[in-house]
């Protein structure tokens, strides 16, 4: 134990010379007062009992109020996640016992908090100090009474301060419990884990690793690792000129969080426009949605991507998958046109064929009976789903790019592409 | 009732919810077509920037002040436009009024939301909301929230539909013009319409329900002229950005926040005792345009003061900061007591 | 509540300024949580009209029109913000970053319930006069499109389970053109079994499955063609899979009414929380072929601290793929 007595007290000492050292570099010639407090205020006792001292104008924390609202107190905690959360769902649980701590409070007393983040064998001096390590106690004082309050005070750094308390400008939720019974339900910022997402995105966009791998990408070279892009992100500002008055580790963000999106694909929606002027809408028009393009050129890389003459069953169901996909787009598609009220088949200035007229002009038939008759009566249900088989035919066989497939592979694309064309059948023909 | 204290929590819910308003063009003589008008979309223009900023001592250097202006800094702004063949540009959103006012969304003090209840109560069976409605409609009739599109405009109409289950159930229709922004004062002419429409906001407040207002402005600027939609508030603008990002809803159409539609319907705050005419009711009586705020807490006819004494120490506020105390909690917010 | 007796379908609702900051970890649509908030509201503004109350609720969303701006020159973006009234001396304050966005949701809610006739109509013209006085996600509820498509309505549900597909197979395609919310806690879980296998990960969690599906991984790769150069390929899911908050788990004990100052009552007791993500799934409605594929329900676990919404889109498709028919 005596060794790790002199272990703790020589780290203590290199803390507390290297702060000294660099606040004496900053005297000015002359300034022999000042040199003579700096001096003293740094020997361990004195400085660590006014650390002590100083310790509760701060608290260790993993969850903040302030985020919520710069104007916001309150208790800030401490805490590992719930446990309960499980493996699948992502809280603090699931980086607990290796995430980043952050700290609150006082900005003037934050070194107190570096000295205690400092290691001796593995162990933080606030891990020893929360242990009650006898160690720690023989390190920083002789006399023992002292020692002990010292210990005491520093191991509270993790605890909140004061009585539970929310804020009028924190969010606080009504969680129904059983009948007209509620829990009030009071989210706090999870600080830690958002570094741990922070410091992951920005490895992606900024390190040295990257940045080689995205230049050897360009130069179409070979590298051991790949890179990865997270689009649109957005950054949230916490604290605006002064990042520092909400955390330390918002300070070390800059101020900044990612935000990973969670939008509906409609966010980027191509405009309802009648498709005018073309004699079918896969000429081209249906093409041309961003998503389809997107969709078409995805599933052609991935048929290109399989070994022509096997497949197995998950490359058949992701085959299926992204035909489907193609699918839904036809059918929203059609059903942003589907809804517009006016007859606008009938402009002159639309070529459109009848089929697709009726599939996506029902409401012509309101108006117009000769239109009304075909659509009731015609058979543009199975055209249409044919046009669309034809479409997607051509846009995966181009003459000059076939698919690698063999005959017997080529025979199961088109049973697994039947089998997807069905179900476009059935949800056309339940048009009413 | 001495020791009873403000809650620590207290908020209220918005009371006059505004939509965003969308900005249309198309002629005056044609304003019954309207919603057949086309949008206005916005649209990106360059400016040659000149070089204006002061220049740092070290490149008064006359060659590199040539290169400066050689250089000019090329700016993208946002603009919105009339068409060369429409004179009129027609704002248009809804209004939902909304009853309860005075009802806290959020108090943690049941004394405190007795006494409160009781003192709205009192409030509402001695003055009602007519006060607060008659200004409201005020700014509705006279097209305040036209802000800058309408400074220049020759002729302003307000039509104001009264919506019920989908339907129209009444229409008015006034003459921005002939109503001030100083003052409240109603013309003659208009008066039957004006206290039909302050009528219908009356029983929205006060009402279990809500009631929900379409209008309609047109504007007659002028052939071709520019016109303001709101602008966006845009932190960091990036190194190519464009200095002025206007606000488009959906596709590229230029409008009006919401919130800057409420702000011009709730100004209305004349009880301040600064002559500078009516203001947006905000806590501090702030108006952010002049960096300056009215309503000061040394002289305690903020909000806060002016609530606390009326409830807790029960001394009500002259009639006026009544009026005021009220409108403030229809505007909403969370006010509970400091810390 | 496994049997629905009714549906009552809230169509084509237009939100303006919802909050579009759905948790600490991501922006863009609301949390599920918001909605099964907004029908419990909605569910007490009727009280009485209801013996048994609603189930759970789907959502789907037709528009969405976030306040986001691409700042020139940069792969990020920044909300647009809204200016905020100055302080007392009218200086301008602290700008605490809100994110917004407009939307149009159709919502459809299940009902224990069984109405009469009459008290359908009666339920359905309540219905527009509460909904428009309550707030969704934070935003207002804007009455903007008018007539029969837009109205609420109500649908009485069969019993047996192969009416009930046929009722939910007509009602579905009211939803179009949209995109169902589900959940993916089942892919969010098979990823994260996979990257363990994968050499070379080390320690992987469910954070580095979620994170995985909101990136471009992009891979070097050998090309056949020549082999001095190397062909990169771009992985990505086709799929639109995003992460989603699903609720909150508890960070304290449970503190008693009244014991933590600040509340917003002093009836009701308290507890600190964070929140819970998952995997969601913008789904296109006709894939979904029976109701309980699309409805949320919250779940509480008052023991173990989890308050959360379940979704059980998974438990129903026919094999591993989306195809369902």
């Amino acid at each position: 134990m005596n060794e790790s007595v002199t272990q703790i007290k020589s780290v203590i000492e290199e803390f507390l010379d290297k702060r000294l050292q660099s606040k004496l570099d900053k005297l000015k010639e002359g300034e022999d007062e000042k040199r003579q407090k700096l001096l003293e205020s740094h020997q361990p006792g004195v400085w660590i009992a006014d650390a002590a001292h100083r310790v509760g104008q701060i608290q260790q924390i993993t969850h903040a109020l302030k985020y919520i609202h710069p104007d916001a107190k309150g208790t800030n905690l401490n805490s590992p996640g719930n446990s309960e959360s499980g493996d699948v769902l992502v809280g603090t649980h699931t980086i607990a016992g290796r995430c980043f701590t952050d700290v609150v409070g006082n900005a003037a007393a934050l070194d107190v908090y570096k000295f205690l983040r400092l290691e001796v064998g593995g162990k933080t001096l606030l891990s020893r100090a929360v242990e009650n390590d006898p160690a720690l106690r023989l390190a920083f004082s002789s006399d023992e009474a002292k020692a002990t309050l010292w210990m005491a005070a520093f191991s509270k750094l993790t605890q909140s301060k004061g009585v539970p308390a929310s804020h009028k400008m924190a969010k606080q939720i009504y969680w129904p419990i059983e009948y007209k019974r509620y829990h009030l339900l009071g989210p706090l910022f999870p600080t830690s884990l958002v570094h741990q997402v922070w410091s992951t995105i920005r490895e992606a966009r900024f390190s040295e690793e990257a940045k080689l791998a995205r230049e050897a990408r360009k130069q179409k070279k070979g590298h051991p690792r790949g890179y990865s892009e997270y689009p649109n992100l957005v950054i949230q500002q916490f604290g605006g000129t002064k990042p520092q008055n909400i955390s330390q580790l918002n300070s070390e963000r800059y101020g900044e969080n990612y935000l990973l999106p969670s939008c509906p694909p409609s966010w980027r929606s191509d405009p309802v426009k009648p498709p005018l002027r073309v004699e079918s809408v896969f000429d081209g028009w249906f093409s041309r949605r961003s998503r389809v393009k997107h969709l078409v050129a995805t599933l052609r890389g991935y048929l290109h991507s399989l070994p022509a003459d096997r497949t197995n069953i998950a490359m058949r169901s992701k085959r299926a998958e992204l035909v489907g996909y193609i699918i839904d787009e036809l059918l929203l598609f059609a059903a942003e046109l589907r809804e517009l009220d006016q007859a606008w088949s009938r402009d002159e200035a639309c070529k459109l064929n009848e089929d697709e007229s009726c599939w996506l002009n029902p409401a012509r038939a309101e108006i117009d009976p000769e239109f009304s008759k075909v659509y009731t009566w015609g058979d543009w249900k199975e055209s249409v789903c044919k046009r669309f088989a034809n479409w997607l035919n051509a846009q995966l066989t181009r003459k000059r790019d076939p698919l690698p497939l063999d005959d017997a592979s080529a025979k199961q694309f088109k049973v697994d592409l039947e089998k997807e064309l069905r179900f476009l059948r059935q949800e056309v023909n339940s048009y009413e | 009732m001495s020791d009873l204290k403000t809650a620590s929590v207290l908020a209220f819910e918005r009371k006059l919810d505004p939509s965003d308003a969308v900005f249309s063009a198309g002629c005056w003589d044609d304003k019954e077509n309207s919603r057949q008008w086309p949008d206005i979309k916005v649209v990106e223009k360059s400016v040659r920037g000149t070089i204006s900023n002061r220049l740092k001592t070290k490149d008064q250097d006359p060659t590199k002040l040539d290169a400066a202006i050689e250089n000019p800094n090329l700016q993208t702004v946002d603009v919105a436009m009339l068409p060369n063949d429409a004179d009129t540009l027609c704002v248009r959103f809804t209004l939902k009024i909304l009853g309860g006012a005075g009802t806290p969304s959020a108090c943690n003090n049941v004394e405190y939301q007795k006494k409160l209840q009781q003192t709205v109560q009192q409030y509402v069976e001695q003055s009602g909301f007519s006060e607060l409605a008659h200004r409201y409609a005020h700014n509705i009739a006279n097209g305040r929230f036209l802000w800058r599109n309408r400074l220049g405009a020759e002729q302003i109409i307000v039509q104001v539909n009264h919506l019920k289950n989908g339907a129209t159930a009444q229409s008015w229709s006034f003459d921005a013009l002939d109503f001030s922004i100083r003052s409240f004062d109603v013309p003659r002419s208009a008066e039957s319409d004006f206290m039909a429409m302050a009528s219908v906001i009356e029983a929205g407040l006060s009402g279990e329900c809500f009631a929900l207002l379409e209008v309609l402005a047109y504007a007659r600027v002028g052939d071709g002229q520019e016109v303001y939609p709101s602008q966006e508030l845009i932190l960091d603008r990036g190194t190519t950005g464009k200095s002025k990002t206007l606000y488009v809803v959906g596709d590229g159409v230029a409008g009006m926040h919401s919130q800057k539609i409420g702000n011009a319907l709730r100004t209305i705050d004349t009880w301040h005792g600064d002559s500078v005419g009516p203001i947006a009711v905000e806590p501090y009586g702030s108006v952010t345009s002049l960096g300056k705020a009215y309503r000061q807490p040394k002289q305690k006819i903020d909000f806060y003061n002016l609530l606390d004494s009326w409830i807790i120490k029960d001394k009500a506020p002259d009639e006026g900061n009544q009026h005021y105390v009220m409108a403030t909690l229809v505007r909403g917010g969370v006010f509970g007591e400091k810390g | 509540m496994n049997n629905p007796k009714a549906l009552i379908l809230l169509p084509r609702l237009q939100v303006q300024n919802a909050n579009a900051i759905s948790g600490p970890l991501t922006w863009g649509f609301p949390s599920p949580t918001a909605f099964s908030g907004f029908v419990h509201a909605l569910e007490r503004r009727l009280g009485d009209e209801l013996e048994e109350g609603f189930g759970g609720v789907g959502i789907v969303c037709h528009q969405f029109d976030p306040q986001v701006t691409q700042p020139g020159g940069k792969y990020t973006r920044v909300f647009n913000l809204t200016r905020n009234p100055t302080g007392k001396k009218g200086e301008t304050l602290a700008i605490v970053e809100e994110g917004r966005a407009h939307m149009e949701v159709s919502l459809l809610i299940s009902l224990a319930d069984h109405l009469d006739e009459e008290d359908q109509e009666e339920l359905v013209s309540r219905l527009i006069e509460v909904i428009y006085t309550l707030r969704l996600a934070g935003g207002s509820i804007m009455p903007k499109r008018i007539g029969e498509r837009y109205a609420p309505q109500y649908f009485s549900f069969p019993r047996d389970k192969e009416s009930q597909d046929q009722v939910f197979r007509k009602l579905r395609r009211r939803l179009l053109p949209g995109f169902a919310l589900v959940l993916r806690e089942d892919r969010l879980e098979a990823r994260l079994n996979e990257m363990k296998l994968d050499e070379g990960h080390g320690e992987v969690n469910a954070l580095d499955a979620l994170l995985d599906f909101s990136r471009l991984n992009i891979e070097p790769g050998e090309n056949p063609d020549n082999p001095e150069t190397a062909q990169w390929k771009v992985r990505s899911d086709p799929g639109w899979l995003v992460p989603i908050p699903v609720g909150y788990a508890a960070i304290s004990p449970l503190y008693e009414a009244g014991e933590v100052q600040n509340a917003r009552d002093e009836e009701t007791p308290f507890r600190f929380v964070e929140n819970l993500y998952s995997l969601g799934e913008w789904v296109s409605p006709h894939r979904l072929a029976t109701l309980q594929q699309l409805l949320w329900h919250s779940e509480t676990d008052v023991e173990r601290g989890i308050y959360r919404c379940v979704n059980h889109y998974p438990q129903y498709l026919t094999n591993s793929t989306q195809a369902t028919t």
